[in-house]
């Protein structure tokens, strides 16, 4: 199905050449890869064309690919789209941005699935996407002056949460870790 | 009342937002359990003209306990408790959802009916 979904986006939205990402798992859950300059369009049209129908995005998430030796690191944020009307799917479609640090935007899909307003906001909490020409792009699980995102695969969590002025127990043995100069003899 | 997670109200936003036969006066509240132990919380931050709800933003709150990130560092198995407290009405479900997405991700076979353990 998405060999076929693939042909129609390339003949119906210009310019677009969407790539098949194949998962190896056994859930064989394979993905459809969009670059960001047409992602909207074609967004668009997996909406609206008369055969697919895919009217209801379900889930936003998002992945962290770490740098390897063969790829520099990315993120992406993975929709998966369903049908009510045909009764079809999921469709997962992915985003993926340049790389994990500077180039991070991606375009919004929220003007096209309206409930990927929250869920959108919720991997620019976690994962740090930005999200351009989302309506509302603040934090959402978060509290607004948190400057971490959490669900990046090198994120650190601090020794503890709470400002406690005499750290002790688990709090003390991880402070101990990683600053033991600080730590009185 | 005036919080950070609604925008101020403009000038603009205003005559936008002034409800057919209003009251011309916009008042921003919150809106939910005001109990000093339910902090933290799902609230509303709601923009009323009169008694009309002319504008609403809901705010989730800190209940969020990122159970995906917990899972990070547990076995398959040891995450299935904590999808029983993502919703406390409908606990079975979501540790049903979470069994499917789990034996899926690992291409196992479940029989329908665990009958016997012969």
């Amino acid at each position: 199905m998405l060999e076929e979904i693939k042909l129609r986006l390339e003949t119906s939205v210009p310019g677009c050449h969407p790539e098949i990402i194949l998962n190896g798992s056994p859930s064989e859950q394979h993905s459809l890869l969009l670059d960001s300059a047409h992602a909207v369009d074609a967004a668009t049209f997996l909406r609206d064309d008369a055969e697919l129908r895919l009217d209801y995005c379900s889930n936003v998430t998002g992945v962290d690919w770490l740098q390897t030796e063969t790829s520099h690191g990315y993120l992406e944020a993975v929709y998966h789209l369903y049908s009510m009307e045909k009764k079809h799917g999921p469709v997962v479609v992915r985003l993926r941005t340049e790389n994990r640090t500077d180039r991070i935007h991606l375009p919004s899909l929220t003007p096209v699935w309206r409930s990927a307003e929250f869920q959108e906001r919720e991997v620019f909490d976690l994962y740090g996407i930005i999200f351009d020409g989302h309506p509302d792009l603040r934090r959402i699980l978060m509290w607004d002056e948190f400057e971490d995102h959490p669900m990046r695969k090198d994120y650190v969590e601090p020794d503890d949460y709470e400002y406690e002025p005499t750290a002790h127990d688990d709090v003390l043995t991880k402070a101990k870790q990683h600053a033991p100069q600080q730590q009185p003899e | 009342m005036t919080s950070t997670t609604t925008t101020p109200l403009e000038e603009q936003m205003h005559e936008e937002l002034i409800a057919p036969g209003g009251q011309d006066e916009l008042l921003e509240i919150a809106l939910g359990p005001h109990h000093p132990s339910t902090h933290g919380v799902f609230r509303m931050d709601v923009v009323l003209d009169g008694e009309r709800v002319v504008k609403l933003k809901p705010v989730f709150g800190y209940l969020h306990r990122n159970h995906e990130k917990i899972a990070e560092s547990a076995s398959y198995l040891a995450s299935m408790p904590y999808t029983d407290r993502l919703d406390y009405i409908c606990s079975l479900s979501n540790n049903w959802a979470y069994a499917l997405a789990v034996e899926k991700l690992a291409g196992l076979q479940v029989q329908s009916e665990p009958s016997t353990y012969a």
